[in-house]
């Protein structure tokens, strides 16, 4: 009947409508809530035109705002951290602030909802706008937001930038006289990037207010009293005010995107765009959906009590033909398989792109297919990308067969399942002859693309070429790993040269890159093992990675179902050769850390490294992230070391923000690969820490229970 | 260099295909591609399976068959049986788009962009055979970071005996089931079974998912 057309187009009709249609073909929808998310202001924050609100947008959005008008851009990233904190980067471009051109500035804001909108309180809200950095836009303020129907109205008092216009004596002078006065603004050459906690909420305030009107669910205007005086503006010549009024709309398009214009200053015109997304609600995009998986098979009733196949050693072989051929299908490789008469031991490798909760799940519908009746227990061995033996998952048949339908069966069969560290477990099974591990090779060859931001000169660079990787692993657990570049075209060589004083252990990025074009990024050994209960082990010896080659070891301690880790690494390396290849320069060093894992219950997963980094120099990294249980991950981290402050330059010390995004979020199958990216407002040479590849936490953790659970909705998917 | 030079290599990178001996090495960028391809081809015109159900075509096939229609895919298919668990029987196409059925009644979907994860329906079953007049409903689904949610219906029945079925196999005699549900949020859907007189579903329209819309499911053999 030629269905097998049909159902090509049939998936690939699915995947567009997925993109098409957010509809309901019901009726009776509640109407469209007309003020679904706060608009923006230029800076990118909740806000009317250019003055703050103090409603938060929803939790876990991540909203790109691009604004420009009369000789300044902004580009502003605004994450909704919790439903009533949120986090601003900013990168602005102002003509002639410094004079002579172009003035590129990095800031960072920081916004509290002290209060909820309730039917007689107004949404209040505490915010910090550029708290490091140079200071330029710095201001405090606390504002008071009031819904009214289709009218909002918003007051507020600001201090800094917020408090240039019709400023009036610090009320918090009464607390103290230290409230009264406040530094002088950005200079823009002091080292800076520390947290000018000496000028917050300090002299003059000011009051600033406005209303908004909501038309529709996506027209709005706006009318506000801004308290910024923009004397250092005015002072430059980069734009005039003659009014402190100003008036704005705004349209949200079909797609998301917010389109506004304003009139400034009673002089100028602005325009900007702004998009959300939300990490826990990624919008799919056209193409095909991953199959489903193959249905449990149910056993007769009675025939568990056959046990004549013990004896049968055609039936072992082809058990073991159909899992080798099957598991591949599904994202799996197979390193094992031991078949008793009640009891059977698997031993799988998913792939990246597999989530393991799935990969379990797949495993055990195709052990119902494939054992014998009387194998009612299946040990399903989750083991890492390296090799690692990391759970031991026991499920029974019958529970499956039980509850493959049940509406709630999910999550019955996590709570009937049973995690288990293989080291006390499968780890003492001897696996029969016929299956097994097989020594595999991998090699690819793929385009590439890097990124360097925010250098002066040119804001973002990039650089092209092909990217060769082999992999080999000869015997469970050791693996050689190669990995060449060739680059075809780019100019992040032309990154503007290092002035650090001390040794340069990283900022010497733009030689790395500029010196040659065919690189030799990594050629390791890595041996991964299991050392004992609850412990890993790596040892990892080679060209590391672009900058460094030598010796890396590593213990980590994550018992199965612990949410804390704790790890130890011991490093020593010697700086490469700027033309990447098989030569080194002068400068050794031992670095090492000991690293403090923990996943909370709410989404956020702290790290904390202690230890000694590639400048000799010791200190610690705190880094928070949010993870999502689709597998994006937004976090920020921050490294101080006993280098001091002068020394670094730039920004004082290490930090930035990282964000992962994995391509199976936009798609419907499981797609390998990710966005990945830890950008910092620049790169010194303080608490820089070794990039050395298959650090054990990462590839554990996720075929541990607590990360297993919370991916668990998809085990029987 | 010039920024012209440097995306011009940039496309001249992105279109070098990706190869190895990994099969999803490059999957992402593959299916990018794919998907801006697409956006330029026309889609291939849609065959009139319907057509070809005929009575020698019927007879002709060896296992149970349905045709599924959804019209918000605008896509159909014929699905097999692949599996059966109790009461439950699984239908699926070659390529993995499943159905499952608890007696004519959809408890769960695969392989489409947006599944029925499960839906509750013991007293759904008892409704639709008439053992009662309403019913409650709880489907589950997945949500943007794959996490089971809930949504629950309240459902009222009707009954009509001796009304004409059709499906692609032929007429009956029948015994129309309308069962209206609704969700304390506002979201409505109107689900049509037609019966014959053993009790089977031979034909019906079901809701399965805010994305998926309605499906038309027509048993054409049993299995």
């Amino acid at each position: 009947m030629g269905h097998r057309y049909r159902f090509a187009s049939l998936a690939g009709a699915i995947g567009l409508s997925a993109f098409a249609t957010a509809a309901t073909p019901q009726s009776g929808v509640p109407a469209p809530d007309i003020w679904e998310r706060p608009s923006s202001n230029t800076f990118g924050s909740p806000g009317l035109i250019e003055m703050p609100t103090a409603h938060q947008r929803k939790d876990a959005d991540l909203t790109t705002t691009l604004s420009a008008f009369d000789g300044v851009q902004r580009l502003t990233f605004d994450f909704q951290i919790t439903e009533r904190l949120s986090g601003v980067f900013r990168y602005s471009q102002i003509f002639d602030y410094f004079g002579n051109g172009s003035y590129y500035d990095r800031s960072f804001d920081l916004r509290y909802q002290l209060v909820d909108e309730t039917d007689v309180l107004p949404a209040v809200t505490v915010g910090l706008t550029d708290f490091g950095g140079t200071g330029v836009y710095a201001s405090e303020y606390l504002v008071a937001t009031k819904t009214f129907g289709r009218v909002r109205a918003t007051g507020g008092i600001g201090w800094g930038r917020l408090g240039s216009r019709g400023g009036f004596e610090n009320p918090l002078g009464a607390l103290s006289d230290r409230f009264k006065t406040r530094g002088p603004s950005a200079t823009g050459i002091e080292t800076t990037g520390q947290p000018d906690t000496d000028d917050w909420f300090r002299g003059d305030a000011a009051f600033f207010g406005g209303l908004e009107y909501a038309v529709n669910d996506r027209f709005r205007l706006a009318l506000e009293y801004s308290s910024d005086n923009y004397t250092a503006e005015k002072d430059r010549g980069i734009f005039e005010q003659v009014s402190p009024i100003n008036i704005g709309a705004s349209y949200k398009l079909r797609n998301g995107i917010v389109v506004s214009g304003a009139y400034l200053y009673g002089t100028t015109a602005a325009v900007s765009l702004s998009y959300p997304f939300n990490f826990k609600q990624p919008r799919a995009i056209s193409g095909p959906v991953d199959p489903g998986p193959i249905p449990v098979s149910v056993r007769a009733s009675r025939s568990a009590h056959d046990l004549g196949w013990t004896e049968d050693n055609t039936r072992r072989a082809s058990i073991h033909q159909t899992l080798q051929k099957v598991l591949p299908l599904e994202g799996m490789s197979l390193d094992g398989v031991s078949v008793e008469a009640t009891q059977v031991y698997v031993r799988v490798r998913p792939e990246d792109s597999l989530p393991p909760a799935r990969a379990a799940g797949r495993v055990a519908r195709i052990l119902t297919a494939v054992m014998p009746a009387s194998v009612e227990t299946f040990v399903i061995t989750m083991v890492s990308p390296n090799g690692v033996p990391s759970s031991d998952i026991t499920i029974a048949r019958s529970d499956l067969e039980e509850l493959e339908f049940a509406p709630d069966g999910t999550w019955q069969a996590f709570a009937r399942s049973r995690f288990r560290d293989p080291y006390s477990g499968s780890l003492g099974v001897t696996y029969d002859a016929l299956s097994g591990f097989s020594p595999n090779f991998d090699w690819g060859v793929g385009p590439y693309v890097s990124s360097s931001y925010f250098d002066p000169a040119s804001p973002v660079r990039l650089d092209f070429g092909l990217e060769g990787r082999a992999r080999w692993e000869p015997v469970n657990g050791m693996v050689f790993t190669g990995i060449l570049t060739q680059r075809f075209a780019g100019n992040r060589g032309d990154l503007r040269e290092s002035d650090s004083t001390i040794r340069r252990v990283r900022s010497d990025a733009n030689i790395y890159i500029g010196t040659s074009d065919t690189q030799l990024s990594r050629l390791t050994a890595d041996y991964y093992f299991r050392p004992g209960k609850d412990l890993y082990g790596r040892v990892s010896a080679g060209y590391l990675e672009q900058m460094y080659g030598g010796v890396s070891t590593e213990l980590l301690w994550k018992p199965v179902d612990s949410r804390l880790a704790v790890g130890a690494e011991v490093n020593y390396v010697k700086q490469r050769d700027f033309g990447v290849d098989f030569n080194f320069q002068d400068y050794e060093v031992a670095t090492g850390h000991l690293s403090f894992y923990y996943k909370a219950k709410n989404d956020f997963h702290y790290q904390l490294d202690l230890g000694r980094y590639l400048n000799e120099d010791w200190g610690g990294t705190l880094t928070v992230d949010r993870e999502f249980d689709n597998g994006i991950r937004i976090g920020a981290f921050a490294t101080l070391t006993d280098i001091p402050f002068e020394d670094f330059g730039e920004g004082s010390f290490d930090k930035g923000i990282r964000i992962h995004i994995p391509f199976s979020t936009f798609t419907n199958t499981r797609s390998e690969g990710a966005i990945s990216r830890t950008i910092r407002p620049v790169l010194r040479d303080g608490g820089a820490r070794l990039n050395v590849d298959g650090r054990l936490y990462e590839q554990v953790r996720d075929l541990h229970r607590p990360a297993m659970q919370e991916q668990w909705g998809q085990f029987l998917r | 260099m010039s920024l012209t030079r440097i995306l011009a290599c940039a496309v001249l990178v992105l279109s070098v295909a990706a190869c190895g001996n990994t099969s999803g090495q490059n999957a992402g960028l593959n299916q990018a591609r794919a998907a801006i391809s697409g956006l330029f081809a026309k889609a291939p015109p849609r065959p009139n399976l319907r057509a070809q159900v005929t009575p020698e075509a019927l007879a002709a096939t060896q296992t149970g068959l349905i045709y599924l229609d959804l019209p918000s895919f605008n896509a159909d298919s014929f699905l097999t049986p692949i599996g059966r668990n109790k009461s439950v029987h699984t239908w699926g196409t070659a390529d993995g788009t499943q159905v499952s059925l608890d007696r004519g009644i959809i408890t769960a979907t695969k392989g489409l962009a947006t599944d029925l994860v499960s839906a509750g329906l013991a007293e759904v079953r008892a409704a639709v055979r008439g053992q009662r007049s309403r019913a409650t409903r709880v489907h589950r689904y997945y949500n943007g970071e794959n996490q089971i949610i809930l949504r629950a219906f309240v459902c009222d029945y009707g009954r009509t005996s001796g009304v004409a079925g059709e499906n692609l196999a032929g007429r009956f005699t029948a015994t129309r089931v309308v069962e209206t549900c609704s969700a304390g949020g506002g979201g409505t859907f109107q689900n049509t079974y037609f019966l014959d007189s053993r009790g089977t579903v031979r034909t019906s329209t079901q809701w399965v998912s805010p994305q998926a819309g309605y499906a038309e499911i027509q048993l054409l053999k049993e299995q």
